[in-house]
């Protein structure tokens, strides 16, 4: 019997009671030395992606976070219980390390989506229509040195407004990944591990920093399951510098 | 890999958003896009999507970031 598995914890962590997860199967736990998978009987041959079994997935993974700081495997995770068991316990030290740095901790997500800064306002520096006096490499010549201009000070402006997020956020989180894109409308998609005692503070602060800057549009949301700082291999851009 | 958000954005307005959409897609992003991989081990179907538009593109590139962090764990072991 395969198993479809939502997340892992310690294996003293608290467990939610009467879960229910995909194709309507009672959700349980399974134990390898310290650690613990919650899993679920897998009754057909793959998961459908729909909203449903998406929902479904997120609510067993938010019942286990209301208990502790689990790592959620990604949607879609299916193993024998020899293969889980396996994975635990060849990787156990580095999944004791992963729940020992996200302990006590959600992730919080933000992303920063320009108003009015952004590529539009910067059609100043695109190019202008043909000058008819000047021949063709001139022009092209003189567009490409107006595209490159645009194209610095909208990277100056992006790196300018991680600077001011991370003035906001940096001593309230534990961790951050951040990706900014200057060119693209959602310039600043942040994710930040910030402790639940301070998730007050973490809301104050972004409160604040929405009402300096009104030019910008702000979606916010969670706490969520750790998910940007679950996986054990995967190496993150951390450009905050607060890790 | 491009955020789903990012995707919508190219198309729409964010006004146009529905705050129900912005949740969703916030759960595709975190559930589909981002969590731990077991090697080789995602399975899923693709047939019936009924999520908004953005999620046949996002679960592509979740299917793509999972081969990638199987193939760099099989490179190093």
């Amino acid at each position: 019997m395969k198993l479809y598995a939502y997340c892992l914890s310690r294996a003293d962590a608290k467990k939610p009671d009467d879960l229910i997860g995909l194709f309507d199967q009672k959700v349980s736990a399974i134990t390898q030395g310290q650690l613990a998978v919650f899993v679920s009987d897998m009754t057909a041959e793959s998961v459908t992606v729909n909203k449903e079994s998406v929902l479904t997935h997120q609510k067993v993974v938010a019942a286990v976070l209301e208990h502790t700081s689990p790592l959620p495997f990604r949607f879609g995770t299916v193993a024998s219980e020899a293969q889980l068991k396996s994975f635990l316990l060849s990787r156990e030290e580095s999944l004791l390390n992963k729940l020992s740095a996200v302990d006590g901790c959600v992730e919080m997500s933000v992303k920063v989506i320009w108003q009015n800064a952004g590529p539009a306002s910067l059609k100043h520096f695109y190019p202008d229509p043909p000058d008819t006096s000047a021949g063709v490499g001139t022009t092209f010549l003189r567009e490409k040195s107006k595209e490159i201009a645009g194209s610095r000070e909208l990277r100056a402006r992006g790196d300018q407004l991680a600077s001011w997020f991370q003035k906001h956020v940096a001593p309230l989180v534990r961790d951050a990944h951040a990706t900014v894109t200057p060119s693209q409308k959602l310039v600043l998609a942040a994710d930040c591990l910030v402790e639940r005692s301070r998730i007050p503070s973490y809301r104050a602060a972004l409160d604040q920093a929405r009402q300096e800057r009104p030019d910008l549009h702000f979606l916010i949301s969670g706490p969520w399951a750790p998910y940007s700082f679950a996986n054990i291999d995967l190496e993150f851009k951390t450009q905050f510098g607060v890790s | 890999m491009s955020s789903p958000f990012e995707q919508v954005l190219v198309t729409s307005d964010l006004e146009q958003l529905e705050q129900a959409d912005v949740s969703l897609l916030e759960t595709l992003d975190h559930v589909l896009n981002r969590g731990l991989v077991i090697a080789g081990e995602i399975t899923i179907a693709v047939a019936d999507v009924d999520l908004i538009f953005v999620g046949l593109n996002l679960l592509v590139s979740s299917v793509e970031t999972a081969n990638e962090v199987v193939r760099k764990r099989d490179s190093t072991e």
